[in-house]
């Protein structure tokens, strides 16, 4: 089976430069979903813990409330007891009896009645504590959630600022290396490579050597061809060592004529910066 | 053998854990704190919860001796003045019924002390509980900024390191940053500019350098 080829795109500096800002703000999200994730977890565990405590509490209302209510019981039946004692020894008659009974009933049913209200209100209270701690966690993930948000959206901000002078400081190291391509991103394609020229102007060796520019291009700079050029006009077409980056476009050794304008090819594989 | 960006993955790791175990430690700090304040707290509501049941039995009990007593005196005191069956009767219903309520009114009382008491706990732990969540959002900020700060840090720190490495014609660095053309570009540029250190270092060859000066080494 044969093989494909792939033609990976090389990134340019701007793509790579790139590069840093996608992983710092990569970077900032993770750092502040893991907060999220510990703060929401932190809440839960406070919420979990409350909610329980609250519904021991109401257990505790129901066992206590049941305890008295028994209690209150317990007391009232010993006095019915020594009441209906008292009454039958003193020989009180049935209509007497049965009205002692009820009265005794009903002095017992207030007592109980009472307690139950106070209970309910107190299983009422330690509901509305619970509702509460329900709603205060929902709005203290909220709280969290905002809080993330904004604490995430300035560390963003200060990122974007700090990579923008990022970016202009690595434009000023890389032209001094004589590239100034991301100049063109800060200023556009215009003003980027009149920086180029006055860098090629300044450093005309360094630019000829790198393939930056053409002999003629050199010589238009100095005024003189470069060192280790012969010029087409004494031989024609002779290019600088082998490592030059450009050969007449006429081709290698074309010989003779020529002239000063003859077109230079740079050799892309040797300054692939170049390309 | 370890690479800048080696160095630098290392150097992130180690910072990063050294913040997260520097925050955990603050964390941990105001926790046993809390704990400390809400232990104390929550001793002293169980210890006043504590006597609340002896304290109303006492008075419950206070109130059963007074209630027999005066059962004792009205029932000698009909005997004496001859006081009817009925009214009798309905005078020891009266005194009952005083004692009942008397004695409902003091068991419901204790109730409410007792639910109190047990809120006060339940505020405390809710209080503790918000207090500690509280303490970990704290912690988990300051981390978080610090992390930021970090990163930061760090690419300051590489940056430097590929500015001083370039001074020695090395661009590995720069090649992270810029991409490898862009790298090439500058150690090309740096051999020009110093060919004989170039060569010095085995960057360049003697028919490199010679291209480059025009001489021979």
């Amino acid at each position: 089976m044969a093989e494909v080829a792939t033609t990976e795109k090389t990134p340019t500096v701007q793509e790579q430069m790139k590069t840093r800002e996608t992983d710092s703000q990569a970077g900032i999200n993770k750092i502040y979903e893991g907060n999220l994730t510990t703060q929401k977890q932190a809440l839960l565990d406070a919420y979990n813990a409350n909610t329980a405590a609250q519904a021991q509490q109401g257990q505790n209302i129901q066992q206590n409330y049941a305890g008295a209510n028994y209690d209150i019981g317990v007391q009232n039946a010993r006095n019915e007891n020594n009441l209906t004692q008292f009454a039958d020894l003193r020989g009180a008659n049935t209509a007497a009896g049965s009205q002692h009974r009820l009265n005794l009933g009903n002095a017992r049913a207030r007592a109980e009645n009472a307690l139950a209200y106070q209970q309910q209100q107190a299983l009422a209270e330690n509901q509305r504590q619970q509702q509460l701690t329900t709603q205060m966690y929902q709005n203290q993930v909220d709280a969290a959630f905002a809080d993330n948000d904004y604490k995430k959206a300035a560390a963003l901000l200060d990122d974007y600022n700090n990579q923008n002078t990022w970016r202009e400081q690595q434009a000023q190291i890389l032209a001094t290396y004589g590239n100034f391509d991301p100049y063109k991103d800060l200023y556009g394609n215009d003003a980027a490579a009149a920086m180029q020229k006055v860098w090629q102007a300044q450093n005309p060796d360094v630019a000829y050597r790198t393939g930056a520019i053409t002999p003629q291009q050199y010589k238009d700079i100095t005024g003189s061809w470069p060192a280790g050029y012969t010029p087409p006009s004494s031989g024609g077409g002779f290019y600088w060592g082998e490592n030059n980056g450009y050969v007449p476009t006429t081709g290698k050794g074309g010989g003779g004529g020529g002239g000063s304008s003859t077109p230079y090819t740079l050799i892309s594989s040797f300054f692939p910066w170049n390309k | 053998m370890a690479t800048i960006n080696d160095t630098l993955a290392q150097r992130q790791k180690e910072s990063a854990n050294q913040i997260g175990e520097l925050y955990n430690k603050q964390y941990n700090s105001q926790a046993a704190q809390l704990k400390t304040a809400y232990d104390k707290n929550v001793s002293d509501v169980q210890a006043a919860q504590a006597k609340i049941a002896p304290q109303y039995q006492t008075q419950a009990n206070q109130l059963a001796a007074q209630y027999e007593r005066n059962r004792r005196n009205a029932n000698l005191q009909a005997m004496n003045n001859g006081l009817g069956t009925g009214n009798a009767v309905q005078q020891q219903e009266a005194l009952n019924n005083q004692f009942q309520q008397n004695y409902a009114g003091l068991r419901a009382n204790e109730m409410a002390a007792q639910t109190e008491a047990g809120q006060k706990l339940v505020n405390l732990g809710t209080e503790y509980q918000n207090q500690l969540a509280a303490a970990r959002s704290e912690a988990e900020n300051k981390k978080a900024t610090a992390l930021v700060e970090d990163q930061n840090k760090q690419n300051t720190w590489y940056d430097e390191q590929a500015k001083t490495m370039a001074g020695f014609g090395n661009f590995s660095a720069y090649e992270k940053l810029y991409g490898k053309d862009a790298a090439d570009q500058m150690k090309e540029v740096w051999i020009i500019q110093n060919p004989r250190v170039a060569l010095g270092a085995g960057l360049i060859d003697a028919k490199k350098f010679k291209e480059i000066t025009g001489e021979n080494p």
